[in-house]
């Protein structure tokens, strides 16, 4: 039983590990930003796993509400990244480089 | 307790080697010969109309983040419908409020003119 | 228990009410220009802070326990309220023609502040994200809400991809501590742990999600190795959106700090000073040395808000009464003075944003070299200002508990950071201007209130400290 939980547990990490990779070492803007909700994907599945084994709803809460989140974070930073493209012509982030200190 | 995790461990180490060096591999030692029929985005077999760097119109975005953020509320609807009988009216005035901030924001949009096509 | 205990977010309630009153106004109104939001943000926030009056002295868990609102979490209230008001009176001159729609601005600000109110009063960990997003969210709007200039947009999106990097840390994080305590409430935390966790792979897996949490919070406060956004962002970003970021949401963030680690993650946080002294001398020394080379005064600050970050992790790392309550005391200071200094360059900014073009603005202007002097003397720790009686208790509680090493590398970097503050003083009184001068285009009555009641505060901390610090240190009721 435990070990099966670790499965799950893994691929929720590998998820997240891939999300975060990809935020870092991508240069186009919204495959950084769909990195991003790959990493809350990768939380959602490690609390759903959670929830399921520990047998406490509390996991599942978190889950819609981590949705809800990432959501609202879908439609900021799309509006920014048009905004950035409006500005620019471009989403490459090695176009931010209007400050250089 | 912690020898549980050995193969775990092996499984990971292991499958991510595997996709490290398949990757690898492919890379170095894979010939290229790129056509320009190669090159051309996929679609499906179909030769591709136009480029598909298309510009989409801004409203399809605009409408696409209002219709995500206003479907991912209805998530919050789904377990007050499992556990309507349990929570009673509580539950209902609670959803009611929730849906009345819903309704707030629909009002602020439908104001700005979000939601008109032409 | 289902307390639903509506009067202890009363002046939340009240904001809300304003920030869609706001929005509301600005989409159905026919005459969406004349609308004075500015002294209607002011009004809310007043009201806010009279029912936090009201409330003030009591103790209340509300909502299933997912609120706790104590006396602390109502000088934060305090503290956000009244940075509010002070960004609500800098910012009306300054948006002015900059930014069309003048209800989201400070719709957008009111409900920043009601989610930094939220993490604030949270008691449970869900509470505590939801807050930090309701405060980040907005925030990230903000930063881009300049929606012409290109160094406005690169500030929102920085802050964006990072910010929510961050959360995402942090949630894993929260996932973990769920995962191996089975709840998230912040006493049933402790109480688990010491029920179940006794050492093993468990107590590893905790204390691990404990250091995602830490990297997230740490990431908002923007100490080193997490400080990357922030001077690209303070830069970017308007100025009074600028303001409101540098000391709003640090002082968020580290009540955050406080709150989550020690009262819910208190059984762990002892397995992390080491490395928070290191973070914290090395959050000093680099935010200073990374100031000096500045010639952008909007980014020299960014610099240094990363250096006052270290000095207030020291207060941190004493995790003693005194320590902890001199990083209350520090943080009005530290508001204090950052809103202070961004007024001025709120008002300066038409000549320009670097060292260069406040040339001679001391002898021109005096009203802002006489304000510009007491902020950059709070900042460098020089009495009688409240930035010195700041370091001097934050130094005190790390004595108390032994770091006198420590104390000893935060002076020495507060002697290097004399040097870039008074740097610009030296340019505004000691170099000649570069134009004619004449009037400045954006003086007004309410900036030069905010500008009034800043200096007032930092001086009145400066010289009655102790009525401050006692009050808490009285309340400071967190305890590891």
């Amino acid at each position: 039983m435990i070990s099966q939980m670790n499965f799950f547990l893994l691929t929720g990490l590998l998820i997240f590990g891939i999300g975060a990779l990809g935020l870092l070492i991508r240069r186009n803007l919204i495959i950084c930003f769909m990195s991003i909700e790959l990493m809350l994907n990768g939380v959602n599945l490690i609390f759903v796993t959670f929830s399921h084994y520990l047998q406490s709803a509390v996991g599942v809460l978190y889950v819609l509400f981590i949705m809800a989140l990432a959501a609202a974070e879908v439609a900021i930073g799309l509006a920014i990244i048009l905004l950035i493209y409006r500005l620019k012509g471009t989403v490459d982030m090695d176009s931010l480089n209007t400050m250089k200190g | 307790m912690l020898e549980s995790y050995v193969p775990v461990l092996i499984l990971g180490v292991i499958s991510v080697g595997f996709a490290f060096v398949t990757l690898a591999l492919s890379h170095l030692i894979g010939e290229r010969k790129p056509t320009e029929e190669k090159l051309i985005p996929y679609e499906c077999g179909n030769v591709p109309i136009g480029t598909a760097r298309e510009r989409f119109p801004v409203k399809f975005y605009i409408i696409a983040m209002l219709f995500i953020i206003f479907d991912v509320e209805v998530a919050f609807m789904f377990p007050w419908a499992v556990l309507y009988e349990n929570l009673g009216m509580l539950g209902l005035i609670e959803m009611l409020i929730f849906v009345l901030i819903l309704m707030l924001g629909l009002a602020y949009v439908w104001g700005k003119g979000a939601l008109e096509w032409e | 228990m289902a307390n639903f205990d509506f009067l202890s977010i009363s002046p939340d309630l009240v904001l809300i009410a304003f920030a869609v009153l706001f929005l509301l106004m600005g989409s159905f109104s026919r005459t969406p220009g004349v609308h004075n939001y500015n002294m209607l943000s002011i009004s809310a926030f007043s009201l806010a802070i009279l029912f936090n009056l009201l409330l003030f002295g009591s103790k209340r868990f509300g909502f299933y326990d997912m609120m706790l609102y104590d006396e602390l979490a109502g000088i934060f209230r305090f503290i956000f309220y009244g940075i509010g008001i002070i960004v609500s009176l800098m910012s009306d001159p300054y948006i002015e023609g900059k930014i069309k729609h003048k209800g989201e601005y400070y719709a957008l600000i009111i409900l920043s502040i009601v989610g930094m109110s939220f993490i604030a009063t949270s008691y449970d960990l869900i509470m505590l994200v939801l807050g930090v997003e309701a405060m980040s969210l907005s925030v990230y709007i903000l930063a881009g809400m300049f929606k012409h200039d290109e160094a406005s947009a690169e500030a929102s999106i920085k802050y964006f991809l990072l910010g929510a990097f961050s959360t995402a840390i942090m949630l894993l994080g929260i996932a973990f501590v769920y995962g191996t305590v089975g709840t998230t409430n912040y006493s049933l935390i402790v109480q688990n742990y010491n029920k179940y966790l006794h050492g093993g792979i468990q107590t590893g897996i905790f204390l691990f999600g404990v250091a995602a949490i830490l990297a997230g919070v740490l990431f908002k406060i923007a100490a080193v190795p997490f400080h990357m956004w922030t001077p690209d962002v303070y830069e970017g970003a308007p100025t009074s959106v600028t303001a409101f970021m540098i000391s709003g949401v640090k002082a968020a963030s580290f009540f955050m700090l406080i709150r989550v680690f020690l009262i819910a993650l208190k059984v762990a946080v002892f397995n992390f000073v080491d490395i928070m002294v290191f973070i914290s001398i090395i959050t000093m020394t680099l935010g200073n040395i990374a100031a000096l080379t500045q010639r952008n005064i909007k980014r020299m600050l960014a610099y240094s808000s990363i250096a006052h970050a270290g000095y207030m992790l020291i207060g941190f790392v004493a995790l003693n009464k005194t320590g902890l309550a001199a990083i209350v005391f520090y943080l009005i200071a530290y508001a204090l003075m950052n809103l202070g200094a961004f007024a001025v360059l709120v008002l300066l900014e038409e000549k320009g944003k670097d060292l260069e073009h406040v040339s001679g603005c001391g002898f021109l202007y005096p009203f802002l070299g006489l304000m510009m002097t007491i902020f950059m003397f709070s900042m460098v720790g020089l009495p009688p200002t409240g930035g010195f009686m700041g370091k001097f208790y934050v130094f005190k509680g790390a004595l108390e508990a032994g770091y006198l090493w420590l104390v000893i590398i935060a002076v020495l970097n507060s002697a290097v950071s004399a040097y870039f503050y008074l740097r610009v003083l030296v340019y505004m009184f000691f170099e000649k201007p570069i134009d004619a001068g004449g009037a400045l285009r954006t003086s007004s009555a309410t900036v030069t209130t905010a500008l009034v009641l800043t200096s007032v505060g930092i001086l009145f901390l400066g010289i009655f400290p102790q009525f401050f610090f006692e009050i808490t240190t009285k309340y400071m009721t967190y305890l590891p």
